[in-house]
């Protein structure tokens, strides 16, 4: 099986690229100025507290010892204690990815999905109207930051039009036991159903604004690259022999057309995690982003390399994702790598 | 071979719009086919060929524009309404496209594409067929353009494919199923000198058992001289030249037909020959008069100003040239 062979080759060099990511955190987490130490216990502490905490955090040992200790303790899932609330950083983790993983893989998929379809809409109705219209707003949907679009759908859904929620995970009373701690995931697990549609309800708007900019950029990748294929010798070639207008837009254009969005998607990952911060924080999500940031004030290094490790690994596990999606679509990507 | 006209193209204008301006490509074209005639279309590069193939098929880029009258059967493929067209694409007239590297649908196997083809054929000529059917006709066809291992093709995508496989694919896929007129474009070009021989051979037999007519394209003139019965020259997107095969080769004259004719390396070996002075003519602004004019030799004030217009040289040898006799 020459996909299987290509999944496999594709995650060995994903953990080199963790291996690597490890190393640039844990050092940019040691060399930033200002002692942790200090930062945890305030000024007031004496100056023998100050020092039993170093001491407790490894802080006095070789930077390659304490590389070597933090790795071995990440590896069994410890990330230490958390300075800023003083709980295990791999229990708060436990509570706030959940939250962001849930936003960001509904939005990857609303920005995949309308972005692709608003592309194909756009290159049916090239010339038009339509396309003009959709174009303009590509245009304003890549030009605007995600929280600006985060404040508008609160006024517009939240205060003059209020049909969806715009606070929090859930409405007040309503819950369900964590499993996975996704919301929707776990009330669908345990049957609980009016929790569920309560729970996506709620995450329609956060996750839509979060989407806005990868949309509109994979609307306009997927049109252009529809109509750039479109005067190809090879789609001449099939209107020459007769092939129906339907078959070659939805076949033989379509698929050769998505893989640029496909492969883009994967790089919009990593900016959904990213704006997710002022999101998170517009719409009351708590979230990874807005954890990680607080953290980062805090100087806070457990806590912080924790979040980027964490958020780099699903990082590399959505590239894999969208490495594989784009192989299924492109026999040249999937054929070539197993040689 | 009956005499019933097949094809009739009538002052043929083709323009593309461009950056620079209009671009006026092909310059009243006319020519008719007979069913069953073989026609050759030689000239240089750019000298229109391709455009002609697809404004008969009316498969132009979006920034060009076809006048006059293509006569299939007597319909206007001008006006033919969609329905008709797609009909005539499938089940009358074929093209196979010059270049195959880029002919091909990189993301879809063989199979699926010439599969494609024959199912908007059968359905169009009401047909019933079951995919295995379908299957059958395309490994026949791939096999009838002596590819090897017609089933491992059939699975196979084009980038797995040599340069010389992916043309024969081409071909296969527009003789798969019966047409009444094939526009080969440069059919042999990226075939090496033996397969070159055997496909024209069969693109040959294909003419004598179904009854098919073949317009070639090329600029190969021993395979138009060993292959068609009548020979059009082209120039500058212009006709220049038409006439039986023979009648041409033995009594070329117009300039340019003669000069392309002395371009042909001797195999006595006297040297290589000189090649025809001069550029290609500018489509953005050609010359009022013969568009060949500026790189003759006989030519002329009136070639300077005035258009020459096909004329009658011998039986059914037609020249346009002002200086035809001498």
């Amino acid at each position: 099986m020459e996909i299987f062979r290509f999944i496999c080759k594709r995650t060995l060099w994903s953990l080199v690229a963790l291996v690597g990511l490890s190393i640039i955190i844990f050092t940019l987490s040691r060399v930033v100025p200002g002692d942790p130490a200090r930062m945890a216990l305030g000024p007031r502490a004496t100056e023998e507290a100050v020092e039993a905490l170093r001491i407790e955090l490894k802080l006095d040992q070789p930077i390659i010892y304490q590389y070597f200790h933090w790795i071995a303790s990440v590896l069994k899932g410890d990330f230490g204690l958390s300075l800023m609330t003083m709980r295990s950083v791999t229990d708060d983790i436990k509570i706030y990815l959940p939250a962001t993983l849930e936003l960001v893989i509904v939005a990857a998929i609303i920005q995949c999905v309308f972005g692709i379809l608003l592309g194909v809409l756009a290159t049916a109705s090239q010339g038009s109207y339509m396309d003009y219209f959709l174009r303009i707003i590509a245009y304003i949907g890549v030009v605007t930051p995600s929280f600006v679009f985060a404040v508008l759908f609160m006024l517009l859904f939240g205060y003059k039009l209020p049909i969806l929620p715009v606070l929090g995970r859930t409405s007040v009373g309503l819950g369900v036991q964590p499993i996975t701690g996704m919301i929707v995931v776990d009330s669908i697990l345990r049957c609980d159903f009016p929790v569920a549609v309560d729970a996506f309800v709620h995450l329609l708007l956060p996750a839509t604004a979060l989407a806005m900019n990868g949309m509109a950029q994979l609307a306009r990748i997927t049109r252009s690259s529809m109509i750039d294929n479109s005067e190809r010798d090879y789609i001449v070639m099939e209107t020459a022999q007769g092939l129906s207008k339907k078959e070659i837009f939805f076949k033989y254009l379509l698929r050769p057309s998505v893989i640029p969005a496909v492969s883009v998607l994967a790089l919009q990952i990593g900016a959904l995690f990213a704006n997710a911060f002022l999101v998170e924080s517009i719409f009351n999500w708590p979230g990874l982003s807005r954890y990680g940031v607080e953290a980062m004030l805090f100087k806070d290094l457990n806590a912080v390399s924790a979040v980027i490790c964490i958020v780099g690994f699903v990082f590399i596990i959505a590239n894999i994702f969208v490495d594989i999606l784009v192989a299924i679509i492109d026999p040249r990507v999937r054929l070539k790598a197993g040689e | 071979m009956s005499s019933e006209v097949l094809l009739e193209v009538k002052d043929l204008n083709v323009y593309y719009r461009v950056y620079e301006g209009l671009m006026h490509v092909l310059d009243d074209v006319s020519f008719s086919l007979v069913e069953g005639e073989r026609l050759g279309l030689v000239g240089e590069t750019g000298c229109g060929k391709t455009t002609t193939f697809r404004a008969l098929l009316r498969v132009l880029d979006s920034n060009a524009s076809s006048k006059g009258d293509i006569l299939y059967k007597g319909c206007n493929v001008n006006k033919m309404s969609q329905t008709e067209l797609l009909n005539t694409r499938r089940t009358e007239m074929s093209m196979i496209f010059q270049d195959p590297t880029s002919s091909l649908n990189p993301v879809f196997t063989v199979g699926e594409q010439i599969s494609s083809v024959i199912r908007a054929n059968l359905q169009a000529k009401g047909i019933n067929y079951s995919e295995n059917d379908i299957k059958d006709i395309a490994l026949k066809a791939l096999s009838d353009v002596l590819l090897p291992d017609p089933e491992r093709i059939f699975d196979s995508y084009p980038f797995q494919l040599s340069g010389g496989m992916r043309q024969r694919i081409c071909i296969a896929m527009s003789v798969a199923t019966e047409r009444k007129l094939l526009l080969a474009d440069e059919p042999g070009t990226s075939l090496d000198v033996t397969i070159q021989a055997q496909i024209l051979g069969l693109l040959n037999n294909l003419v004598k058992t179904t009854g098919m007519s073949v317009i070639l394209a090329t600029h190969s003139l021993g395979v138009v001289r060993e292959t068609t019965d009548r020979v059009c020259i082209m120039y500058g997107g212009e006709i220049v030249e038409i006439g039986p095969t023979r009648s041409l080769f033995a009594n070329p004259s117009h300039p340019y037909t003669r000069a392309l004719l002395a371009c042909v390396p001797k195999l006595t070996g006297e040297g290589i020959a000189e090649g025809i002075p001069g550029e290609m003519v500018s489509y953005l602004n050609p010359p009022k008069g013969c568009r060949f004019q500026p790189r003759c030799s006989f030519c002329n004030e009136d070639c300077n100003r005035t258009k020459p217009k096909l004329t009658l040289y011998e039986d059914d040898h037609y020249v346009a040239c002002h200086k035809a006799d001498l």
